[in-house]
């Protein structure tokens, strides 16, 4: 510190550099003509190039979030569009299946009704021709029988009968048969 | 070697005389010199390109840009936006000259009481005369706070006055005094780990603590350095944002 001390008395001051009035002078007029010069740099070109950059910036990011935004309604647009387009398919696709389905059952019923009658046509025309067929055969047996007898007496007995006869006898057997 | 103070010695480099005004170039103008010029070249360098997408140094001026425009617009308000030019030079210059300080060999204008009277002085005259010329008589409410008991008006307008007038000293012996201590504390251990060097070996190895001590005070200085141009920043806006809106 002694140092320090003859130092400063080497200067002839005795005390801080800061307040030799002297010097005042010379540091307010560098200090304002500095500080001048800067604000100038400062206001004229430095901040407003930042704020152009800064404003360009904000823009930029504002048309990007509305695109975004405008491409997301889009978005939604075409989805909402393209289901509409779905459920409206889908309906018109049940509608031809249940359309088609009548159609077939209807064709189906048609067909089993057509069948049914054809068959039942059929079986009652077969039915008929049994019966006649019976009713033939029935009438022929009495016939055949009276034949069958008259030769049998024939040829058992040698007796000669008339085949009408015979035929007549058997069939009032036959009715009496007929009749039990 | 030189005492601690032999630091903050003015020294004429050029001795210039402007209409009777001493207009010496010294080692302080020198250094104001530097700094301005050394501030247009990172603010105009950073800005050359104006890219969309910043690069390192381009960001680092949108960021003081920001900075600055934060304190403006949150300590003054959106009629602060006019004055946004001025607080950014003035953070700027002070800053820029309170770490310039921080170079071996350099010379710190910012802890010369005159330098920084002078620009604290520039806003109170400056945030006075705006107040007078935006409410006239009705600036004069920044001393009569309202919500208070009529009594204590006897007490508390002479104290809001005396605390109106202390602003300019106020804010030039914050900036000044910090800037000359940490100065004077950076000299003063880097001298023990001189005089420590050359008292033998066993001084060699006990220098050792105030040459870590020194680099414990440089990374503090840096700090300090920042604080005092945002104190001396944020003050100016709170003093602008009272003459804006006198009634608080």
């Amino acid at each position: 510190m002694a140092e320090t001390h003859t130092e400063v008395a080497d200067h002839g001051q005795g005390g801080l550099p800061q307040f030799d009035a002297t010097t005042f002078e010379s540091q307010i007029v560098w200090l304002f003509l500095t500080f001048i010069v800067l604000f100038i740099v400062v206001s004229r070109m430095a901040l407003p190039r930042v704020t152009k950059v800064l404003e360009e910036r904000e823009e930029r990011i504002a048309t990007d979030l509305d695109t975004a935004e405008r491409l997301r309604k889009e978005a939604e647009e075409v989805k909402e569009a393209y289901e509409v387009s779905v459920a409206e398919a889908r309906k018109k696709a049940q509608e031809t299946i249940a359309a088609a389905k009548e159609t077939i059952q209807a064709d189906i019923a048609k067909a089993q009704a057509e069948l049914d009658a054809t068959l039942g046509a059929k079986a009652d025309e077969a039915e008929a021709r049994i019966e006649k067929a019976r009713a033939e055969a029935l009438a022929g047996i009495g016939e055949v029988a009276g034949e069958v007898a008259a030769q049998m007496v024939e040829k058992l007995g040698g007796v000669d009968v008339d085949v009408a006869d015979a035929t007549k006898a058997a069939k009032a057997a036959l009715g009496t048969v007929k009749g039990a | 070697m030189a005492g601690p103070l032999e630091q903050f010695k003015i020294t004429p480099i050029a001795e210039m005389e402007v209409a009777g005004v001493d207009a010496s170039f010294t080692n302080s103008s020198l250094w104001m010199v530097i700094v301005v010029t050394a501030l247009t070249v990172f603010l105009l360098g950073g800005m050359r390109r104006n890219a969309l997408v910043p690069g390192r140094w381009q960001a680092m001026v949108e960021m003081a840009y920001e900075f600055v425009a934060n304190m403006v617009k949150e300590n003054v308000g959106r009629e602060g936006k006019q004055f946004f030019p001025f607080i950014f030079t003035l953070f700027m210059f002070v800053l820029g000259g309170n770490l310039a300080g921080m170079l071996p060999y350099s010379f710190t204008f910012t802890s010369h009481i005159i330098v920084t009277l002078a620009l604290a002085l520039v806003v109170f005259v400056g945030v006075t005369l705006l107040g007078i010329a935006k409410h006239g008589v009705g600036f004069l409410k920044l001393f009569v706070p309202s919500g208070v008991p009529a009594p204590l008006y006897l007490l508390i307008v002479p104290v809001e006055v005396l605390s109106y007038f202390t602003r300019p000293i106020s804010l030039s012996v914050r900036l000044f005094a910090n800037m000359m201590a940490g100065h004077i504390m950076l000299k003063v251990f880097a001298g023990f780990v001189v005089s420590l060097g050359a008292a033998g070996i066993l001084g060699a190895g006990a220098a050792v603590l105030p040459f870590a001590f020194n680099i414990f005070l440089v990374g503090l200085e840096l700090l300090v350095a920042f604080l005092q141009a945002y104190v001396f920043a944020i003050l100016s806006c709170i003093y602008l944002h009272d003459a804006l809106h006198p009634a608080h």
